[in-house]
């Protein structure tokens, strides 16, 4: 599904914005965007709604309104001067249809679309878990850990077997965190179904 | 860079010496605290004569037409010193917003061009509530967008800079009203709303050939309003223009001809040997704006009465379409609302203007919404302005045309020393 556009691209990650207010994917999953010839694949890693135009910012309007929808009916223009945009984390690209998890050698395009992964296309891109190399060590605009259990998470939902692939994620994470025991406790703890 | 003296630069030097100024704001500000007093005299006498008019308005009407007078004053249109109260806002509406801004011609750029930018907003409130911005540049280059050429056949020619491109511009900016309007489904009421008067004040001197005010007053101005005038009979809206915070004195001039001793008022007969200082019998109003008038008389969400600009250019060439205006007090501050005739004179037509611009202003916190957001699309900023004309260049190099701008520009981008 096509949620949005790339608005700044570089070979870490990409800011892209949403055709719908609030309408960004969930923290941790999966994207897809272009460099024109590879599919590059993101994990979304931060979302921030606000004023279109850095100068102008809003103000508080629902004082005597009862609900918030009633906010916007009453100011419908509101909607028009906010926006939705999410950063994402490149984790990997396909070329002639075989996925590596590493940085793609070109940026995605300006103004490339961005989609939702399909649930098969996020099984086909899980299948082997060493995009997780690059999530341990990413520096994030969210708390990392947070990012990589979301991640893991998200990714189980769509799995044959739930139980198989977090424990499959559990121990990358050991492998990669081997020295760094109250951060990988911490992951443990947080993908633990 | 390599800098040997780093951050040895004076970051708070200004060159408007504030130092020198600020003694000369506290006496600005003095002056304007000993006359208080007085200028309150002043309102308290303008509304007792603003009030005690109303049996000889007829007497007041004869006294306006012959006066030769100076200053310029308000037509009467109906009363004087009715008020009327907020009508209903009806459920389903639509308010259209529209401003512009320009890029003004460079005599030292290295392409002779401006450009119009035209925002839009439009706001629909009701059942489906949603809202539409837009903006919609155009650059203007051909020696036709240039220069007005008389249509007569003379060889005399116009170039359109300064006053005439704001003029071309507030020209534009009713097009477009008009096209939106004609563009809005017909069965909801629809309010346009533009910033600023109607009257095209820079045609009032005789500054400018015949030829300019026949392109933009007959054919533009006074085109789109003949043509709004006749879509009017088939869809219902009003135009309404509006100025936040008038500095016009119309209403207190009127005044100031009541009160007038001499029979018809003459001021270049018998008040031009007053000396400066000296009294005029009409001063003990004067230096008054209309809106501190109508601040002591409207409450939030009233209006006031009708009045006609009787300014040279509304009555010499606006027709059916003269301006029309009311006061109202929009709960934040007195604002005036400009219309012209055939909207003032009906009185469905008035009431959703009335309503709508107040509603407009409460929602928008002081300000109409639509106006707000027409003109946060119409706006070119410093940063716009240069990225503009960076583009210019760009393209002029890259057509081989000599992109450099003239040697003053180009000093005070280098700022060298």
């Amino acid at each position: 599904m096509k949620i949005g556009e790339v608005l700044e691209a570089g070979t870490g990650g990409f800011l892209a914005e949403c055709y719908e207010l609030y309408s960004a994917p969930a923290f941790g999953s999966l994207v897809r965007s272009s460099t024109g010839n590879l599919d590059v694949f993101a994990v979304v890693e931060n979302t921030v709604t606000a004023s279109r135009e850095p100068g102008r910012l809003p103000v508080a309007l629902g004082k005597h309104e009862t609900s918030q929808e009633d906010i916007f009916n009453s100011h419908p223009q509101v909607a028009k001067l906010l926006r939705t945009c999410f950063k994402a984390l490149v984790v990997g690209y396909r070329e002639q249809n075989v996925i590596k998890h590493c940085l793609p050698y070109h940026t995605v395009r300006i103004h490339g679309f961005v989609f939702q992964c399909e649930n098969s296309e996020v099984r086909e891109f899980s299948r082997e878990l060493d995009f997780l190399d690059l999530l341990v060590t990413a520096s994030t605009e969210s708390p990392r850990d947070e990012l990589i259990s979301a991640c893991i998470r998200q990714m189980s939902l769509v799995q044959e077997n739930q139980l198989e692939f977090l424990v499959t994620a559990g121990k990358t994470l050991t492998r990669l965190l081997l020295y760094e025991n109250n951060r990988l406790n911490y992951l443990l703890r947080r993908i633990k179904p | 860079m390599i800098y040997f003296f780093p951050n040895i630069e004076d970051k708070s030097r200004m060159t408007l010496e504030l130092i020198q100024v600020v003694p000369q704001i506290e006496s600005a500000v003095q002056h304007m605290k000993s006359r208080q007093s007085e200028r309150k005299q002043r309102l308290e006498t303008a509304i007792r004569i603003f009030h005690s008019q109303d049996p000889s308005l007829q007497q007041l009407r004869d006294k306006l037409s012959a006066a030769k007078i100076t200053w310029l004053t308000a037509g009467i249109a109906g009363g004087l010193n009715n008020v009327f109260p907020l009508p209903p806002c009806p459920p389903e509406v639509s308010v259209l917003g529209v401003d512009g801004s320009h890029l003004e011609f460079q005599r030292d750029s290295p392409l002779a061009c401006y450009l119009l930018n035209m925002g839009m907003a439009r706001i629909c409130y009701g059942k489906n509530p949603e809202a539409l911005l837009q903006s919609y540049g155009k650059l203007y280059s051909t020696a036709d967008d240039l220069v007005l050429a008389d249509p007569g056949g003379s060889m005399r020619e116009q170039r359109i800079e300064g006053v005439l491109l704001g003029i071309k511009r507030a020209v534009e900016e009713l097009g477009l009203a008009r096209q939106l309007l004609t563009e809005c489904p017909a069965g909801i009421p629809v309010v346009a709303m533009l910033d600023g008067t109607l009257t095209l004040w820079g045609l009032s001197d005789k500054t400018y050939p015949e030829f300019v005010s026949e392109i933009f007053l007959e054919r533009g101005f006074l085109g789109h309003m003949d043509a709004l005038n006749k879509l009017s009979t088939e869809k219902t809206f009003s135009i309404a223009s509006f100025i936040s915070f008038p500095a016009s004195a119309e209403v207190i001039n009127l005044l100031r001809v009541a009160i007038c001793p001499f029979s018809p008022p003459d001021c270049d007969r018998y008040c031009d040997k007053v000396k400066k200082g000296d009294e005029r019998p009409c001063n003990i109003v004067a230096e008054l704006p209309d809106r501190e008038l109508f601040q002591c008389l409207l409450k939030p969400g009233e209006r006031s009465e009708i009045f006609i600009s009787r300014s040279s250019v509304v009555e010499k060439f606006y027709r059916e379409h003269k301006v029309h205006f009311f006061y109202l007090n929009t709960g934040e501050e007195i604002s005036r609302v400009e219309t012209p005739a055939w909207i003032a004179n009906n009185e469905n037509l008035l009431n959703l203007t009335h309503s709508l611009v107040f509603d407009q202003c409460k929602r928008g916190q002081g300000y109409p919404v639509a106006l707000q957001e027409a003109h946060e699309q119409a706006v070119v900023t410093g940063r716009d302005r240069e990225a503009f004309w960076n583009l210019v260049e760009q393209e002029m190099a890259e057509n081989n045309f000599s992109s450099s701008p003239s040697q003053k520009n180009r000093s005070k981008r280098m700022r060298w020393y």
